[in-house]
């Protein structure tokens, strides 16, 4: 194998999962994700011996994956699919069939999908970042090249959209108040 | 002004908490990077031009450049730091100034590598150099950018091989005790990590040694002492890209 080969070949199997857990993050639905995956790597392979290291490696990764989530969200099909109808969610936050605590998390998992399904591109982006992938503002504005303001504008209006929906998921099934989330 | 407390923070809302941390939880299924790896080295096979024209570019343009590493030296580097986890930010700021265009994506559709720049390495400055997020990389996944010429910042900055040496013993090392632990070896990963500390105690891959510890130590059960370490990780090392990992090992129960 030569050193282009090798080198791809460690990188994709260090980074696979991260890639995928932020595909997802990003809006990929489950069933595309390992799809998604690919393509992100096939880019990578491009643009490996590119890579100077002038950022983390992860950092220039999950810039391949914003562009590549961007694309997969604004396709026809991904739009008329997303999650966003009030019923479905207070659906999945209320569902009493959860048997298990693998089977919970996954529901947990679902229901705040659908959530973020709710939010501007932009908006989730930045709440992702900030809140799962616990970047600070600084590094946000630096992947996502935009004023530091501006990603903290984002971010404000993403948590207020975000924590208002579990409220009103709450409200909606107060029975489940407590372990409806 | 700061950034806000994050909603995962201890006084944040708690089914705020548990949907965020059901998200960074989100887990592909078993084997799928295995499975994943055999369709992807299937793709690339019928590309064998452009891998190998790549590496035949970057090893002419270290070459001209008068570098003593040419691409097998990186390579063998970014092989290294994906293997430890993360890739340190081991040229950060060192080529080119925050901004400016090193190098720009390829320009064709197809896997076409036609101007791969080689890194430049200044080990003497990386031993000090934390791995802080520099501005990242220009790589639209689907951008069309024309090639410019490489980047090389200085030619007095030049790698020394015993440098390399020690950074590729110092990778390998890590390496075999990422391996023992990943197949349950948590002793052997400890050994190795111990001879790790006293072959390289100033080692350029300081902090993959530290936070592979931490592992070790969950892996055998010491979690107590994987959360002490692991705050003192973040307390010496805040901005580290390690950080979300740990914060995450400080969570649990």
């Amino acid at each position: 194998m030569n050193p282009a080969h090798e080198a791809f070949q460690a990188v994709y199997l260090a980074h696979f999962n991260f890639v995928w857990g932020a595909l997802r993050r990003l809006g990929v639905r489950e069933q595309d994700a390992l799809d998604m995956t690919q393509k992100v790597f096939l880019v990578v392979y491009r643009k490996l011996p590119e890579f100077e290291s002038r950022s983390v490696i992860k950092t220039w990764l999950y810039r391949i994956c914003l562009h590549t989530a961007s694309d997969y969200r604004r396709s026809a099909a991904i739009r008329r699919e997303v999650t966003t109808d009030h019923t479905e969610l207070n659906t999945l936050a209320g569902s009493r069939e959860v048997v298990s605590e693998e089977a919970d998390a996954r529901q947990r998992a679902a229901t705040a999908e659908a959530i973020l399904a709710k939010l501007p591109e932009a908006q989730r982006e930045a709440f992702v970042l900030f809140e799962i992938e616990g970047m600070s503002g600084q590094e946000i504005a630096a992947l996502l090249e935009v004023p530091l303001g501006t990603v903290r504008s984002r971010l404000r209006l993403a948590r207020d959209a975000f924590t208002a929906e579990v409220e009103r998921l709450s409200a909606a099934d107060p029975e489940r108040r407590k372990e409806a989330v | 002004m700061g950034d806000p407390e994050r909603l995962l923070g201890k006084n944040g809302d708690p089914r705020v908490r548990a949907l965020l941390t059901s998200l960074s939880e989100m887990e592909p299924p078993p084997a799928a990077a295995e499975s994943g790896w055999r369709d992807m080295a299937a793709q690339i096979a019928v590309l064998p031009v452009a891998a190998a024209a790549a590496a035949t570019a970057a090893t002419q343009t270290a070459r001209g450049a008068g570098l003593v590493a040419g691409f097998g030296g990186p390579a063998k580097l970014i092989v290294a730091l994906a293997l430890t986890g993360v890739g340190v930010g081991v040229w950060a700021g060192l080529v080119q100034p925050k901004g400016s265009v090193a190098v720009p994506p390829s320009s064709a559709a197809a896997p076409t590598m036609s101007s791969a720049a080689p890194p430049s390495t200044r080990p003497e400055a990386v031993a000090s150099a934390g791995p802080e997020v520099a501005a990242a990389d220009d790589v639209a996944a689907t951008a069309d950018v024309a090639p410019a010429a490489p980047a090389v910042s200085s030619v007095k900055s030049l790698t020394p091989v015993t440098k390399q040496s020690q950074l590729d013993a110092e990778a390998a090392l890590l390496m075999s005790a990422r391996q023992a632990l990943h197949s349950g070896d948590a002793r052997g990963a400890q050994a190795t990590l111990n001879r790790l500390q006293a072959s390289f105690p100033h080692g350029v891959l300081r902090q993959e040694r530290d936070v592979l510890e931490i592992e070790v130590l969950q892996a055998t059960g010491n979690s107590a002492a994987a959360k002490v370490k692991a705050r003192a990780f973040l307390a010496a090392f805040p901005t580290s890209p390690h950080g979300t990992k740990l914060r995450r090992i400080l969570a649990q129960p």
